[in-house]
């Protein structure tokens, strides 16, 4: 068994570009993401009974079924309905939709750590619904949830190597070129995986550092 | 814009095959999970400090790492030192590697979270360290560890799917077989969709049956939890 590292080497300018491509897709479906999450937790903390099913019937087929086949579905529904995006923009749809699912129930759960106290207090302030929810409780929902959010960016980040079945040229798919043309696959993957290391070591070091000062603040 | 799902009948064989493939390489990722877990875990509360940091690195690289890249590392790797397995084994070797990483934490959170004491006191009846934990605190562990072994079990079975592309003819892969052969991505999806969301809908009802049957009585109340990096990674469905 030779593993021959020179390989790996070579690889990595290749594999940083393809690195970027990542990040840029991985930052792209967690704001896209966001933004759904927040509307779709408002959704369910405010809307009837029907709303409350459709967000929770979507959140159970984010849950329940596979990423890869929930990407297929994304890439092969949109042009049926109209959209003709290619497979990136399918990609980052995709994505994007399935971490909204997740987050919205890491917003539930920093919802239900908001005292209701808050909500009674601006109730009986005079506040409106729309002045409660975007002063009061969204900002204190968004400080409480920074660390679990990080964690899901790193879900995301882990996620976006599956785009490369839908043809996107992520790090992933490089790196099946790379090794089509020097026939070392075990070594230019040793790269790819030291990328997707660093990336998300340090991003579970920010989690870390997030929840101390959370739990800091709170004492 | 119409759906035939009856186009997909004369292909029963093919969704049966990867029926049959997502559950066999889901069940002994789960089983050698497991039991990777808790060596890993058991490793990690170790009081050698050297034992102790190879379970944390084999823990950081098995969560920081996307499936795909090991399930491709192992795919690509063992023939390179002489080992050639079939696909579905060596999908179900890094399902286990990987599922491993996460049982470990998972074990080794709900070790720590039955109260010191409880350890303690075992010790001072005059039990011995293995009898405590198997008397005393494996009992009282379950509580805290089925709800996430529960969600991790979901995402074995999901992340089954990343097995198609290591060649494994499981469910996915039938999806995109029948995909190939009839045209209508859709149905064939969809239909793969659905046996997954049918499969993970009964390892959630298993974990919560199992959970009202191993503990009775209520576990330690907590409160409630925004998901974090700690605990479990998504809850169930």
């Amino acid at each position: 068994m030779n593993i021959d590292l020179s390989y790996t080497w070579d690889a990595l300018p290749r594999l940083l570009y393809g690195a970027i491509i990542t990040v840029e897709v991985s930052i792209a479906a967690m704001a896209i993401s966001l933004v759904l999450a927040t509307a779709l937790t408002i959704l369910q903390g405010t809307g009837g009974r029907v709303t409350v099913l459709f967000v929770r019937a979507y959140i159970s087929y984010v849950r329940g079924t596979p990423l890869l086949i929930q990407i297929f579905i994304i890439f092969y529904v949109l042009p049926v309905i109209g959209l003709e995006l290619g497979p990136l923009a399918a990609g980052i749809v995709a994505l994007a939709l399935s971490s909204a699912a997740y987050t919205t129930e890491i917003m539930r759960g920093g919802l239900a750590a908001i005292p209701q106290t808050q909500f009674e207090a601006a109730r009986s302030l005079g506040l409106k619904a729309p002045i409660i929810w975007g002063r009061v409780i969204l900002p204190q929902m968004f400080n409480l949830i920074l660390p679990p959010l990080v964690n899901e960016m790193t879900l995301v980040i882990k996620a976006t190597p599956l785009i490369s079945v839908i043809t996107v040229v992520e790090l992933m798919r490089i790196a099946q070129q790379i090794y089509n043309e020097n026939f070392r696959p075990f070594e230019v993957l040793l790269g790819v995986a030291g990328i997707f290391f660093v990336i998300n070591f340090v991003l579970t070091r920010a989690v870390v550092l997030l929840e101390g000062r959370a739990a800091a603040m709170r004492a | 814009m119409t759906f035939d799902f009856s186009i997909l009948a004369e292909y029963w064989p093919v969704i049966l095959r990867g029926l049959g493939f997502t559950l066999v390489s889901s069940m002994v990722g789960l089983v050698c999970g497991l039991l990777v877990g808790l060596a890993v875990a058991l490793l990690r509360l170790s009081r050698t400090r050297a034992l102790s940091l190879i379970a944390a690195a084999y823990v950081e690289l098995g969560r920081n790492l996307p499936f795909m890249i090991i399930a491709f590392l192992i795919f690509f790797g063992l023939p390179r030192w002489g080992i050639h397995l079939p696909a579905l084994i060596v999908g179900a070797v890094a399902l286990s590697l990987y599922a491993g990483a996460y049982f470990a934490e998972i074990i080794r959170a709900s070790i720590l979270s039955v109260p010191k004491g409880q350890m303690e006191s075992a010790r001072a009846i005059g039990m011995s360290r293995r009898q405590a934990l198997r008397h005393v605190i494996f009992p009282q562990m379950m509580g805290y560890f089925l709800p996430p072994a529960t969600n991790q079990t979901i995402m074995v079975v999901k992340e089954s799917s990343i097995l198609s592309t290591i060649t494994v003819a499981e469910l996915t892969m039938a999806g995109q077989i029948i995909q190939g052969y009839t045209y209508s991505p859709i149905e064939a999806f969809v239909t793969a969709a659905v046996l997954y969301w049918m499969i993970c809908a009964a390892v959630s009802r298993l974990g919560g049956k199992l959970e009202s049957t191993l503990q009775p009585f209520r576990r330690a109340r907590t409160v409630p939890s925004i998901p974090s990096v700690t605990g479990g990674e998504h809850a169930g469905l």
